[in-house]
């Protein structure tokens, strides 16, 4: 028996056939357009989140006085953070060896509306200076960060806004002002820079099970709805945080648990907080709701075999004739076979290649919706066209084998 | 497979007690009921016989497209009826030609692709060549290119007669080849059979024309089933 026939008379075949085989390997170049457009979105948005976050700093360990800190500006706190424990980190850091940053900023709530007017917002303030920016890795659109010069006695009030907030003043923009009023009264101040928050939709659009206070708690503590003002020594500015930012990523978990030791945070109901375990979280929470976006892709491509199948199932019933005819010049069962599987290989491998150019068409478009830009590689197209082609080769087979299975001379009488 | 000892010398086909029944609903129909036949090497046989008397389902189980119900078909030595399906069509492929009176010719493929057809499954080298003799030898060297429905009926027929000799075969079984043809065209599809059986090679030919079995050496009747 030879197979080495078989590629050809399969290619011959569909050939023959070119509207049907154009539109069985269009239903197969949909099915990996979506495939491949899906993942690629799907891939991309994870990518984009994983770079997002980490611009919130994955080398940088916080401490902050616990749950409701913000609220009650840790003064119900029996030992609250303060610049003892500043010293007391960096002490400890240095005699562990542990190359890391340590600095402090202080937290509260306030409300903030546009000097220009509009209704008043409430948003964290973060009294900080310019070392504070190295906390984080986010870019700023416009403007600059605080910067030594905004701390000088006498200099005109700065602030920076997240863009989120921003947008919340109805478009504040730098060199406009904002009206702040907290505990020590209210001020108006300069909006020197604008800071860039395109995490925000993503988080929501892929980690919709984060509860609503994690949300909160990601939104108000990590930047996006904060402001951020230059520290002014010598004025209550709320609850103290402490940042230790290390040399190197791998470095974090060694910082945190040295500041969980020198500052006896268990015992004090310290949090210590490493915002690089907490993008692994956020990233791995949402890589589980892309796995529950596969079923998408998976459905499309549930789809398309069936409908390939009953094309082909039709398709190959009208070839009874034909199949009798290649019986009787010595096709085995499994030539047979083989010819109608090759054939549902071939349409589903050119209308996976097809499909590839399509997907990025797809995916190009839909991105401009979204917020983030598909990822493909060549791995993900090699997927997205092997899963055309197992669709091809399971639509057939059912098919091939009944017509390996036909009466050759009922075949043959039918074709006469 | 062993080959089965007990043939007699020259005899390269025999049907022993073959019985065939088909079951349409309810109803069983003998086509066959117990025949004996031999076809001796290199013979020219005509098998005649009124319509439905069973002659083509003779011929069916000789060229093993079908299986007897009972009984056994014994190939040049071997029970053909105890081959699995790949060994029976691996044998059909490489030493059975056959002429039907539909020609049974693959529409969409050219002259020169049918013929070639038998090559590419037994996966025998030089397929385009070979085939292209096989039509130069019946007479269409001219016609390779050509769909069958671009031939005449007489040169769908020599197609299907090249087909059938391309592979060399041991036995060529033919059933009814004059029959949709016009007598002076059947008289030269006649004269190429005449042609395969001075080379050598055995004919069963099918018919119920008395001239078509005039041109053959011996003739058996069938009749109900049966060898008359």
């Amino acid at each position: 028996m030879s197979l080495r026939a078989i590629p050809d008379l399969a290619l011959r075949s569909l050939r023959r056939r070119g509207l049907r085989s154009f539109l069985t390997a269009l239903t197969a170049a949909v099915a990996v357009a979506t495939v491949f457009a899906t993942r690629g979105l799907l891939r991309g948005s994870e990518v984009a989140l994983e770079k997002d976050l980490n611009r919130l700093g994955v080398r940088t360990v916080q401490v902050v006085d616990g749950a409701g800190f913000l609220e009650t500006g840790g003064a119900t706190r029996r030992e609250p953070l303060g610049p003892a424990d500043l010293a007391a980190a960096r002490a400890a850091l240095a005699a562990d060896g542990v190359g890391a940053e340590v600095l402090d900023g202080w937290a509260r709530l306030a409300t903030l509306r546009s000097a220009a007017g509009g209704a008043a917002i409430p948003v964290p303030v973060v009294e900080t200076g310019p070392a504070y920016a190295r906390t984080f890795e986010s870019e700023l659109t416009a403007g600059r960060f605080l910067e030594e010069g905004d701390l000088a006695p006498g200099a005109p009030p700065a602030c920076v806004l997240d863009a989120e907030t921003a947008r919340a003043l109805g478009g504040a923009a730098v060199g406009s002002e904002a009206v702040l009023r907290d505990g020590n009264g209210e001020r108006t101040l300069r909006v020197v820079g604008i800071l860039a928050d395109p995490f925000r939709m993503r988080l929501s659009t892929f980690a919709p099970d984060l509860t609503s206070s994690a949300r909160r708690a990601i939104h108000q503590i990590l930047a996006f709805r904060n402001v951020y003002v230059a520290r002014r020594p010598g004025v209550p500015g709320g609850a103290m945080l402490l940042y230790a930012v290390a040399a190197k990523r791998e470095e974090a978990r060694r910082v945190h648990d040295a500041l969980e030791r020198a500052l006896q945070a268990k015992e004090r109901g310290l949090v210590v907080w490493s915002r690089g375990t907490w993008v692994r979280t956020v990233v791995e929470t949402a890589r589980e709701q892309i796995e529950i976006a596969n079923i998408v892709w998976a459905v499309v491509l549930g789809v398309a075999l069936v409908m390939i199948a009953t094309v082909t199932l039709v398709g190959v019933r009208e070839r009874t004739a034909e199949v009798a005819v290649r019986r009787s010049q010595g096709a085995t069962r499994a030539q047979v076979v083989g010819q109608l599987l090759a054939e549902g290989a071939l349409l589903a491998l050119a209308g996976g290649l097809a499909g590839i150019p399509l997907g990025l068409l797809a995916a190009d478009r839909l991105a401009t919706l979204l917020t983030w830009p598909p990822y493909h590689s060549p791995g993900e197209g090699a997927f997205a066209v092997a899963m055309g082609v197992i669709v091809g080769l399971l639509a057939a087979a059912l098919p091939a084998w009944r017509a390996s299975r036909w009466d050759v001379v009922e075949g043959l009488r039918r074709g006469a | 497979m062993a080959p089965e000892p007990p043939v007699r010398d020259g005899v390269l086909v025999r049907v022993e007690g073959a019985t065939k029944v088909y079951r349409r609903g309810s109803a069983e129909v003998r086509a066959l009921d117990g025949v004996d036949l031999e076809v001796r090497r290199g013979e020219w046989l005509a098998v005649t016989g009124p319509s439905g008397s069973g002659k083509s389902t003779l011929l069916h189980l000789l060229g093993l497209l079908d299986r007897p119900t009972a009984g056994r078909v014994l190939l040049d030595g071997r029970d053909a009826t105890a081959l699995d399906d790949a060994e029976a069509s691996r044998l059909r492929g490489r030493h059975l030609g056959f002429v039907f009176q539909d020609f049974h010719l693959l529409p969409e493929e050219t002259a020169l692709r049918n013929v070639m057809l038998p090559l590419l499954y037994a996966g025998t080298a030089g397929a385009r060549e070979r085939a292209g003799a096989a039509l130069e030898s019946v007479g269409l060297g001219h016609r390779l290119e050509h769909r069958p429905s671009e031939l005449s009926g007489g040169e769908q027929q020599r197609v299907a007669i090249a087909r059938a000799l391309v592979k060399e075969p041991l036995l060529v079984l033919a059933d009814e080849p004059t029959g949709n043809l016009d007598s002076a065209t059947g008289e030269k599809v006649l004269d190429l059979l005449g042609d395969l059986h001075r080379r050598g090679i055995t004919l069963v030919v099918v018919t119920h024309e008395p001239a078509v079995a005039a041109r053959a050496q011996r003739r058996v009747e069938v009749r109900d089933g049966r060898i008359a």
